[in-house]
């Protein structure tokens, strides 16, 4: 570990690719690659939205309450919200789980599919808008929860269980609430396709690339990137989905009749997750799959 | 002044071998290539016709040799922007896209593309997989280095980060480069026609209609399924694939001329499809089956008999899908239609001009012919219409990979002809660096076990191996790679020597007769004598003999152990230098011994030119007129002319080759004529000694006056003797049981001299009884034009031939009409007979004088038939003309200007290098009994006198320039008085133990 690790976030080393992007998104630049992991060069804020971004999930907040685990240790309500504290009134009974968090930056996307998968049915997420003190913390939450909403809708549900606002957040409890929504179905799809490290790379560097240009320094039109976006979570999701069937080794057919995909997404999926090195692929009069490793 | 420096325009496989020939004749070479790496459409194909070679294992070496010749500059991601100037000295303005990777830091790990989180079609896999934005083309890419697709990179900034070499660079930016050169080349290949075009093929729409090329990448190790064959709609083995031919060629909708390869491809297909899946059923869809190039015919006939491929003579109209993803094929064939369902529908598609080529045509100021090829003629066909700028390859015509070779050695001496003064000018000498010192060392032994994408891993276990490999006594580190032979590879073995300070260097992979020197290569580069590398072959000795995998590796662990014995023992030797005779001889006075000589005095080289007949001509003395209107007399006039007017060319005529001594740079021989016997010295040899008409022995020839050959039916007409009514006999003497190949040349002389015939005497009644009509390549449109001009084409089955007999004096020829399903009897003026070429007599005796092989038909057989369609085994030695095989005017003219490039790279030479691996005298033992002497093969041992102490002794000597190294004279010595060098008794017999102690060590 080097001698300037970052005291605030905790950074599993063993996890950390040198990716990068926590520099990138970080609104203070308190962070360097050094020797190729993060260091912390100033002082950091605690908005969380390095880990928020953390395409590996390497970097965990040190505060053991704004963890995943930390902040996941509520009881799931029908409605959770997503917030940043200073839109919390002290002292008040919502009719919904209210996790609080230092700042709406530290929604990592993979949290609001965890919560439907313990029975949440929508989610709002909260945030201090242009206000933010870790600006652009909040638009990152935004186009987290975006990128979210979009991948419910892939998945066959109603995009609009998730639902972003600027402050105050009671009238969308009531509003959500009133929809009345199932529980997700596959929220466990959601949330391994919400791990795929790929998927996440391109969530956490939307707003940035959009807004404030790439490392060309060109802005992508919002549509194009959207189609970027659409097809990581498009082979995120079919990943999870095919990695849960394969059962230590399956078939293209036993695929097929497990998860309703057609073959070609089958076929398509396992070459890319052959690419990635998710899998091992054998021809026996037809291709059969196993999990690598 | 001329500029001593190339432009090669395309890195595939023909602008490689331009620039090594040229690199390696003294010229400094630019090879632009527009994609990031050089390899082109052969780095795509799994197999080659008619061998069934490797292609990447026969290519990957010329990839590396030019990446890594000091003359050739690989100018990549770049285009063409513009040329100014004229022959001898062009200025070239070259567009060089941004990699956004630096060439020189980035290893070629891979990190980047790992990390990449954006995925894009491959190019390279035909759309059957996926690859990063930021990638490299193929696994063993030259140059090595990964580039950015931009189109698809939405510019993260991961990859920067995550590349330890920091190598990524996302501030390149498009740069415009000037180059001055003298000539320039242009090679860039064709590319494969949409199959979409033919939408009755329902390609793009049926998934599991793919085109040939991607059906080459799914055969492939490093395709989609890692060379297992998976069809697309749902991943299923075909067990019934359907080929198609002919799609976009041949075809008045899309492209009328034939693309020429795709027949033998198709073969090749069905064969290794079959070696893939052995019970699948394989059918062939053709218009005719052209296969006409060396050896095709053969490789047919094997694909017919030995795998059960099934040709079928007509065509598919449509393709339908059924529900489970089968397609079903209607086809007309013998009159009626038929319907057959496959699993799998392979479409042969046909080569099409690169889609740049009007942009080069406009650039450089050439002109394209009417299928928008580059336009050439065809006594000149490597010349484009602008001096100084000449084309080889697909780019002017379809054609295979040896014919393509073949046109770009062609090309490279054209080029180099008229800069010939400024050779050795702009060129550097690669220097190694000085070699280490490993004596008293002891052995510290690398063993790197080679994959062979699947070719090896397939069958040997060769992770085991390395393995096993570690536990050898003085092997300090193992290691197994996907391909030991590409670039990335050369520089992992470099890091092991230094790392581990290695002195003996093992590699258990393919064959050393076409990869020792790559590593001997690499060796040096590291800093250690070449003759420290032991080569183990578990490719052709293992994995590609056995099946039983166990065995297979336990074997190859066998070779490795054996391997390594030998390489504890191993010694640094050193390379022989001798001079080279700057001349040449040139066996054979006919069109391409002619061509030759002539190319060879234009590059100051003094010519021998030896022909057997008082004129000089050859077969060129026999064709009045060419299918396209040239006139070959005049062609002739104008050799003969030049030839021997020429100062530095000695003609000798009514002569011939008596005895041929020497070797490479050294050549004595005697020419013996009627007046004289001379000898003369010479430092390469070119075969050039042509074929003749075979004089039939088949329908009455030589028995009715009015049964001619297509030669003599040319005499005939040319001196306006014309008949009315004329029946031509196609494959008369070939594609049988004596000759089995094809003449090639036969289909497009009939036609040739049925449409002359028409010209003379348009109501003169023809027709061709053939088998196949083999008008490849742009001859289609003669085919087609003596159709429309009444021509009659009936096809006869070689089962069924036609019979020609005399009834009352006339000329009767019966045959069966498939399409009339009739016997027809006909009673013509003449029956012309399109007999086969066949070798010439002498070829026996110039292969024993030569020591050079002949192939089961008696042609010349060369070094390689894809990659070295003009060279012989033996060094120094070349071939050209129709001596090599049946071939027309422009591609005998070809194959003498390529001869002459590849004598070329001897001839520019002062010094030649050879082996260091020769006989060498142990003085002490050796009693002078002269068996030695007896039992060399070429001579190279003489008893000779030793002033000693003791007084004067006889003992043997060996010159070593002569001597092969083969090991004769040590198997002969009776007191191991002789041994080779770098293959002495010890070290065999260390081979033999080691072989013997493997049960042993892995018992351990």
């Amino acid at each position: 570990m080097p001698d300037s690790a970052p005291k605030t976030i905790s950074v599993d080393y063993n996890k950390c690719i040198s990716c990068g992007i926590c520099i990138y998104v970080c609104p203070h630049d308190v962070l360097e690659l050094k020797d190729g992991v993060p260091v912390m060069v100033g002082k950091c804020k605690v908005c969380g939205l390095c880990s928020a971004s953390c395409i590996t999930k390497a970097i965990s907040m040190t505060a053991k309450k704004f963890t995943d685990e930390g902040l996941l240790d509520v009881d799931v309500k029908d409605v959770v919200v997503f917030t940043c504290r200073r839109n919390v009134e002290k002292g008040k009974d919502y009719d919904a789980t209210v996790i609080s968090l230092l700042c709406s930056a530290r929604l990592d996307p993979y949290l609001i599919a965890e919560v439907f998968e313990r029975g949440a049915r929508a989610v709002v997420v909260s945030t201090c808008g242009s206000d933010c003190r870790n600006y652009p913390g909040s638009a990152e939450a935004k186009y987290k929860a975006e990128a979210v909403r979009m991948m419910l809708e892939k998945l066959g549900e109603d995009g609009e269980r998730v639902k972003v606002v600027e402050g105050n957040f009671e009238d969308a409890i009531n509003e959500l609430k009133a929809k009345n929504f199932d529980a997700v179905k596959n929220a466990d799809d959601l949330k391994n396709a919400l791990l795929n490290r790929d998927l996440r790379a391109i969530i956490a560097r939307m707003r940035g690339i959009v807004e404030d240009g790439n490392v060309y320094g060109e802005k992508i039109d919002y549509e194009q990137y959207l189609k970027v976006l659409e097809d990581a979570a498009d082979k995120a999701i079919k990943f999870s989905i095919i990695s849960k069937n394969l059962n230590g080794g399956a078939k293209v057919s036993e695929i097929v009749s497990r998860t309703g995909l057609t073959y070609r997404e089958v076929l398509d999926a396992i070459l890319e997750m052959k690419r990635k090195g998710l899998v091992e692929l054998e021809i026996d009069e037809e291709v059969v799959v196993s999990a690598k490793g | 002044m001329p500029v001593g420096a190339v432009l090669v325009i395309g890195g595939g496989i023909a602008g490689i071998q331009s620039a090594l020939d040229l690199a390696e004749s003294g010229f400094k070479v630019y090879l632009l290539e527009k994609l990031p790496a050089i390899g082109g459409r052969m780095s795509q194909l799994d197999k080659t016709f008619p061998t069934n070679d490797c292609s990447m294992c026969i290519l990957s070496p010329k990839l590396n040799e030019v990446g890594r010749h000091e003359n050739i500059e690989i100018i990549n991601n770049a285009e063409l922007v513009g040329v100014e100037g004229e022959a001898g000295d062009f200025k070239v303005k070259i567009k060089k896209k941004p990699l956004y990777v630096d060439p020189v830091k980035c290893t070629g790990c891979g990190a980047c593309s790992e990390a990449c989180p954006v995925s894009a079609i491959d190019e390279y896999n035909e759309g059957l997989s996926y690859r990063s934005a930021i990638f490299l083309r193929y696994p063993q890419a030259v140059p090595k280095v990964y580039s950015i697709d931009k189109s698809k990179c939405i510019g993260c900034g991961i990859c920067q980060n995550v590349c330890v070499a920091k190598a990524i660079d996302y501030n390149q930016k498009e740069e415009e480069i000037t180059i001055n050169v003298g000539t320039i080349i242009l090679t860039p290949g064709g590319k494969l026609a949409d199959a979409v075009k033919r939408e009755e093929y329902g390609y793009g729409v049926f998934p599991n209609v793919i085109t040939s090329i991607q059906f080459e990448r799914l055969l492939s190790a490093t395709g989609p399924f890692e060379g297992h064959v998976a069809r697309p709609s749902d991943g299923k083995e075909p067990k019934k694939i359907g080929i198609i031919q002919c799609v976009c060629s041949r075809d008045a909708k899309t492209n009328e001329y034939c693309s020429s390869v795709c027949c033998t491809y198709a073969t090749k297909h069905a064969i290794i499809a079959k070696e893939h899946i052995p019970d699948a059923e394989i059918h062939i869809f053709i218009m005719d089956l052209r296969t006409f190039g060396k050896g095709f015919e053969e490789y047919a006939k094997r694909a017919e008999e030995e795998y059960g491929v099934k040709y079928h003579r007509g065509r598919v109209s449509v393709v339908m899908q059924k529900k489970n993803g089968n397609l079903l094929l209607k086809y007309e064939k013998d009159g009626r239609s038929h319907e057959e369902e496959f699993d799998l529908v392979v479409l042969s598609v046909g080569f099409e001009p690169p889609e740049d080529m009007k942009r080069y045509a406009e650039n450089l100021g050439i002109n394209l012919n009417e299928y928008g090829f580059v336009e050439t003629d065809s006594f000149n066909p490597i010349s484009t219409s602008k001096p100084g700028i000449y084309v080889a390859g697909v780019a002017s015509e379809p054609k295979d990979i040896p014919e393509s070779v073949a046109q770009a050695s062609s090309a490279a001496a054209k080029a180099s002809s008229i800069i010939a003064s400024e050779r050795g000018k702009l060129i550097t000498k690669k220097e190694y660096p000085p070699e280490r010192d490993v004596t008293g060392e002891p052995p510290r032994i690398g063993v790197f076990v080679c994959h062979c994408g699947i070719n090896i891993a397939s069958v040997v276990d060769v992770e085991r191996v390395a393995e096993f490999a570690k536990t050898l006594d003085d092997v300090v580190f193992a290691d197994h790679l996907l391909f030991t032979c590409s670039a990335d590879s050369q520089e992992r073995i470099k890091q092991a020597i230094r790392d581990y300070n290695l002195n003996r260097i093992v590699v258990a992979a393919c064959t050393p007769r076409t990869h020792e020197q790559l590593f001997r290569n690499t060796l040096r580069e590291a800093g250690l004598n070449p003759y420290l590398f032991e080569f183990v072959n578990i490719r052709e000795h293992c994995s590609w003999v056995h099946t039983d995998k166990e065995r297979a590796t336990k074997k190859a662990m066998e070779l490795v152990a054996a391997g390594v014995a030998k390489a504890r023992d191993l010694e640094p030797l050193q390379y022989i230098e001798v001079d080279v005779t700057k001349k040449a001889l040139v066996i054979g006075g006919g069109l391409a011994g002619m061509t030759a000589a002539l190319e060879l005095a234009n590059q100051g080289v003094e010519t021998f030119l030896v022909e057997k007949e008082e004129k000089l001509g050859g077969n060129l003395q026999h064709i009045y007129y060419t299918i396209d209107g040239k006139d070959p007399q005049e062609l002739l006039r104008e050799l003969v002319e030049k030839v021997e007017s020429n100062p530095l060319i000695k003609v000798y005529k009514n002569a011939r080759v008596e005895s041929i001594e020497g070797f490479v740079g050294n050549y004595t021989s005697r020419i013996v004529t009627e007046k004289s016997v001379e000898e003369v010295q010479h430092g390469v040899v070119i075969v050039a000694t042509g074929a003749k008409e075979y004089k039939p022995k088949e329908y009455l020839y030589g028995e009715h006056p009015r049964v001619v050959t297509q030669v003599e039916f040319e005499h005939m007409l040319i001196n306006k003797d014309v008949p009315n009514d004329v029946i031509m006999i196609q494959c008369v003497g070939s594609r049988n049981e004596e000759r089995p190949y094809c003449s090639r040349i036969c289909c497009q002389t009939a036609i040739k001299n049925a449409l002359k015939l028409k010209e003379l005497n348009p109501d003169a009644n023809v027709m061709i009884l053939y088998r196949d009509i083999r008008t490849y390549g742009f001859l289609e449109k003669y085919y087609k034009e003596a159709a429309e001009k009444g021509v009659v084409f009936v096809r006869y089955d070689p089962d069924n031939p036609p019979k020609v007999r005399v009834e009352d004096g006339r000329l009767v020829v019966e045959f069966y009409d498939e399409i009339l399903e009739d016997t027809i009897i006909a009673e013509p003026e003449y029956v012309v007979l399109s007999a086969a070429t066949v070798p010439n007599d002498e070829n026996e005796e110039i292969s024993k004088l030569l020591k050079v092989p002949l192939d089961a038909n008696g042609f010349f057989l060369e070094a390689h038939p894809k990659l070295r369609p003009v060279d012989f085994a033996t060094e120094g030695v070349f071939l050209a003309g129709i001596a090599h095989s049946p071939r027309l005017i422009p591609e005998t003219i070809s194959l003498a200007y390529a001869a002459v490039s590849r004598a070329l790279t001897v001839l520019t030479k002062d010094k030649i290098i050879m082996e260091a691996t020769k006989a060498e005298v142990v003085r002490e033992r050796c009693d002078a009994c002269g068996m030695c002497v007896k039992a060399c093969p070429v001579n190279a041992i003489e008893i000779t006198e030793y002033e000693t102490r003791a007084g004067v002794e006889r003992k043997a000597a060996v010159n070593k320039a002569v001597c092969l190294g083969c090991g004769v004279c040590s198997a002969t010595c009776p007191k191991a008085a002789i041994v080779v060098k770098g293959f002495t008794f010890n070290q065999i017999k260390d081979m033999v133990d080691a072989l013997e102690e493997v049960d042993a060590i892995l018992a351990r």
